[in-house]
């Protein structure tokens, strides 16, 4: 490792909050109000085009989402997954790595989490939960690495390697639960019942909410850290800010993008061990609805700031308890939810490549 | 086991068949890349074009009906791109992204609303077969190349013509330029807002055309969600190990298509083999091939950066 804390680069609180600030002043926070507020309007109106009053959609996508504790509780489970999907994103693209194979990684984390749930003796108990944790992280770490490696030793698009790996990581999960893992005489596709000691504990009665929340707050919480009060989350912010002026700085430009992606993809695979063994309890085949991509999404949406993305991905956990709601209610396609999942990225990166253009970012 | 003359041919005609999709998609893509635009929604374009092919057969019972509204749903979703990306300078990577979640939701949404889920197909030989007489005899090689869909003809001219048109005209050296140096284009007097966005419509109407293919030639005018299963961020893949040379394109969508085809015919060649595994052999072939290649240095060198006028 280079010598550490040139000057300049050494970061405290005041200057961390005084930096939000002026990003907030320079409008970002407006334009994601306003990416939000366009496709809500957008949304409305194609249900009113479906002969639904907005009034109406809105009022049962909110109780859907948040009028109950099971509704809350379905919420905060909708939003995990995409919340570490979202941190796991941002820490690479901070440092400069179109993490695109958040969905990947996500996959092999669940195939990491379901081999030791299932295969080591039930007996172990509640030691069986760390271990398969752990596990799908370490899956989703190595997946995470690939493309890294990749990119440096031989120069590949990361873009299109992560993408690459997204599939084949669906079909490893596919031809698992089909093959390897399915239970002698079971026809479904899936695997075995995790042991209870390597389950998720719930945390609210009434409801399927498990820890795998606090976990990824937790998680947020200590990314946040990491960014802002460490000299490597300095370096990591430096080097995607300007690989060139980090290079020059003499900072280790591959040994950052390689730790970046371990741990991008170690938190990613938790997203997917944390499925499998706080909400399915197996592995099954297209138990992930794209997180990864909505994972992404929240990130973006959420300036690729770790508390920003638990706000949005807050929002994309309510969109999708609503949009059940409203197919349960007034019979409503619940596909609308990705519309209102897409749309506003659509809109946020249309507002800020034309205040770009203008000179204004 | 069987592996003679027949079984060959039936094999290649297969793999040359489900190769077209990505042929097509990836030579549009090719277009959009070459001048400079990283076009990750092509996917959800192709998913458009898949949607409104059948939209168009159910209310025409026109299997070329069909074929013209998946191409024009294609351009049309292509334009709302090209405004986003070529003229607001929208980030192409985070645009494609927010597209393709938007385009699954928008047509799963629209097949529930407008289309009919228990429509019968008409015959649809006429965009699906086209024999070339005298031709389509030839051992192994016939059934495989004279005996397809002239959609599929007509990619393989499509193709030749690009490779003529990126090399030898004005036009090409103008796509070529903008993609190379939207800097020294601009200059130049070439407008790079206008050319991106003719190749960003095009790139729309090729994927328009291709999920018109999947739907209404491989898989009978039925329309799924998520019709197109990643075949278009796999042609974003093709474009880019070909070098992003129209005729190396050709060449890699039929060796996809190859796998693609294992997947119905490995048993028959006595190839046991799990069909996830066949379905996933595409995309680790396409990893496979980068790492031996490596990326090299053969992409326009502004791919993927909104061009805005003294600012880099």
């Amino acid at each position: 490792m280079s010598e550490e804390a040139k000057p300049g680069l050494e970061m405290n609180w005041r200057a961390v909050i005084a930096a939000w600030l002026r990003g907030m002043a320079r409008g970002y926070a407006v334009v994601v109000l306003l990416a939000f507020g366009g496709s809500l309007v957008i949304g409305l109106a194609i249900l009113a085009a479906l002969g639904v009053s907005p009034g109406q959609a809105a009022q049962v996508m909110l109780s859907g989402a948040f009028g109950s504790r099971m509704a809350i509780g379905d919420t905060l489970i909708f939003m995990t997954p995409r919340l570490m999907t979202a941190l796991a994103a941002l820490i690479a693209i901070r440092c400069g790595f179109y993490n695109l194979g958040g969905e990947g990684q996500l996959q092999l984390g669940a195939i990491g989490a379901v081999l030791p749930a299932t295969m080591l003796p039930p007996s172990w108990g509640h030691l069986l939960l760390p271990l398969s944790l752990l596990s799908g992280a370490v899956f989703g770490a190595v997946w995470g690495l690939i493309p890294a490696a990749l990119k440096l030793w031989r120069g590949t698009n990361e873009i299109i390697v992560t993408l690459m790996m997204n599939f084949i990581g669906i079909y490893l999960v596919k031809y698992l639960v089909e093959g390897p893992l399915q239970p002698a005489g079971s026809n479904f596709n899936m695997s075995a019942q995790v042991a209870s000691g390597a389950r998720l504990p719930l945390l609210l009665a009434g409801t399927q909410l498990h820890l795998g929340v606090v976990l990824a707050l937790v998680l947020a919480a200590a990314l946040w850290a990491l960014l802002y009060h460490t000299t490597y989350g300095v370096k990591l912010r430096a080097a995607g800010l300007s690989p060139r002026a980090a290079r020059l700085q003499g900072m280790p430009l591959s040994r950052l993008i390689l730790s970046s992606m371990g741990i991008s993809g170690a938190i990613a695979g938790l997203g997917g061990a944390i499925e499998v063994l706080g909400v399915q309890y197996r592995l099954i085949e297209g138990f992930s609805s794209d997180f990864g991509f909505d994972g992404l999404a929240v990130a973006l949406l959420g300036g690729l700031e770790p508390l920003g993305s638990v706000v949005v991905a807050l929002y994309f956990g309510a969109i999708n308890s609503g949009t059940i709601a409203l197919q349960s209610v007034l019979s409503i396609p619940a596909a609308i939810a990705l519309v209102l999942s897409g749309l506003p990225i659509v809109l946020l990166a249309v507002i800020q490549g034309y205040r770009f253009m203008k000179g204004r970012i | 086991m069987p592996f003679d003359a027949i079984t060959v041919s039936l094999l290649l005609a297969a793999a040359v068949r489900l190769g077209a999709p990505i042929l097509l998609a990836a030579l549009g893509e090719l277009v959009s890349e070459r001048a400079g635009v990283l076009n990750i929604g092509l996917e959800g374009l192709m998913l458009f074009g898949a949607f409104g092919a059948v939209l168009g057969l159910q209310h025409s019972n026109d299997p070329v009906i069909g074929l013209l509204c998946g191409a024009g749903s294609g351009l049309a979703a292509a334009i709302m791109l090209g405004v986003a990306e070529a003229v607001l300078r929208a980030d192409q990577i985070v645009t494609g992204i927010g597209f393709n979640i938007l385009a699954v939701g928008a047509t799963s949404l629209l097949r529930q609303v407008a289309l009919n889920g228990s429509y019968n197909a008409p015959d649809l030989r006429a965009i699906s077969m086209l024999r070339i007489p005298g031709l389509d005899h030839l051992p192994i090689v016939g059934r495989a190349f004279f005996m397809q869909s002239p959609v599929l003809y007509a990619a393989v001219v499509v193709a030749v013509l690009l490779w003529l048109m990126l090399r030898f005209t004005r036009l090409g050296l103008i796509i070529r330029a903008v993609g190379e140096g939207a800097e020294a284009a601009d200059a130049a007097g070439i407008s790079v807002t206008l050319v991106r966005f003719g190749a960003m419509a095009f790139t729309g109407l090729c994927a328009g055309v291709a999920g018109s293919y999947l739907t209404l030639v491989a898989s009978g005018g039925v329309f799924v969600d998520d019709a197109i299963g990643g075949r278009g961020y796999l042609a974003v893949a093709v474009v880019i190990f070909s070098r992003w040379n129209p005729l190396w394109i050709l060449l890699a969508s039929v060796l996809f298509g190859f796998a693609d085809a294992l997947q119905y015919q490995g048993q028959e060649i006595g190839l046991d083999i799990s069909p996830s595994l066949l379905l996933m052999s595409p995309f680790v072939l396409a990893l496979v091939a980068w790492v031996l290649m490596g990326q090299g240095n053969a992409g326009p060198s502004e791919i993927g950066q909104p061009f805005v006028r003294g600012r880099k």
